[in-house]
């Protein structure tokens, strides 16, 4: 029998979290993810970026959550690292994460480059302190393979999911 | 000149620059929500300090993890850095990577690139 040592691709569950996204908590999310992956992915030279993933849907999450609670899913899928977050923003917020998404969607791996370095060096910080930094981070980290949905719920709150799938085929240390 | 001394905190790096060795040291993980919170003190300091800082001063960096929040404001902290140098100073930048890290390495050669600056990538963790 595999052992998720042996192989650490097999499709498992590695974690999921319900409940209020505070700085405190993001913080010991971030620390249980570096253990977490260590234990089951083994040592790799992108454990960092893989964990950097969550980092940033986790950032975003807490920044434009409105009220309620935040789900947070870290799961091996189809040999990919499945990482998911859903939360409720108002509908600016939410349509700027699609529209992030989907203009980033369209991009070629030096396109997202150019953006990147454009977004950077000419733009300023949002209203909320974001940087509009995180997506394309991680389409350049782990490639382009970023989903996001906004439905509509009440009082002009979207339930936002953002969705990214790192291969895990890589990196060994 | 100010001094200047940051603890670090669960989410934000030590920031402090010795005056005795000429040394300005960032370590730590740099994740707050919003780091441009956190970093605008140090760039107003650094802008205050720019030209009493010693011509061969020493910037050093070692961020094991931060977010992109963090990464614009490391940039805009190193283009102040570069304002110097052009300035006249010989200002040397360090950034220290984990071995095989490659969040960290990748950090510096993006850094290096987008700023057109001499980094100095080392391994390990700097003297503290």
């Amino acid at each position: 029998m595999n052992t998720p040592k042996d192989n650490p691709e097999m499709d498992k569950s590695l974690l999921d979290y319900q409940g209020q996204l505070s700085s405190e908590v993001r913080i010991q999310l971030i620390s249980l993810l570096q253990c977490i992956a260590l234990c089951n992915l083994g040592p790799r030279n992108d454990l960092k970026k893989l964990v950097g993933v969550a980092l940033e849907l986790l950032d975003n999450a807490q920044r434009y959550n409105v009220g309620s609670d935040v789900d947070f899913a870290w799961h091996i899928a189809g040999g990919e690292l499945v990482v998911r977050v859903t939360n409720r923003a108002i509908g600016t917020d939410a349509e700027r994460l699609l529209k992030s998404v989907g203009e980033i969607a369209r991009m070629s791996p030096e396109e997202i480059t150019k953006a990147f370095r454009r977004q950077l060096t000419e733009e300023g910080y949002g209203e909320k302190g974001g940087a509009g930094l995180g997506m394309l981070q991680i389409a350049r980290k782990v490639g382009n393979s970023i989903r996001a949905y906004a439905e509509p719920e009440t009082n002009g709150v979207y339930l936002c999911r953002s969705e990214v799938s790192a291969p895990l085929t890589r990196h060994r240390a | 000149m100010e001094t200047l001394n940051i603890p670090a905190t669960a989410n934000t790096p030590a920031v402090s620059f010795s005056s005795e060795q000429s040394r300005f040291l960032v370590t730590g993980n740099s994740i707050p929500e919003n780091a441009n919170n956190f970093f605008r003190p140090i760039m107003e300091w650094l802008d205050r300090n720019l030209e009493a800082l010693p011509k061969l001063c020493t910037f050093e960096f070692n961020l094991p993890y931060f977010n992109s929040s963090s990464l614009k404001a490391i940039y805009l902290l190193l283009m102040e850095i570069r304002r110097g140098e052009a300035a006249g100073k010989q200002f040397h930048i360090a950034w220290y990577t984990e071995s095989g890290d490659e969040f960290m390495e990748e950090a510096a050669e993006s850094f290096i690139e987008l700023t057109n600056m001499p980094i100095h990538v080392r391994t390990g963790a700097p003297v503290v």
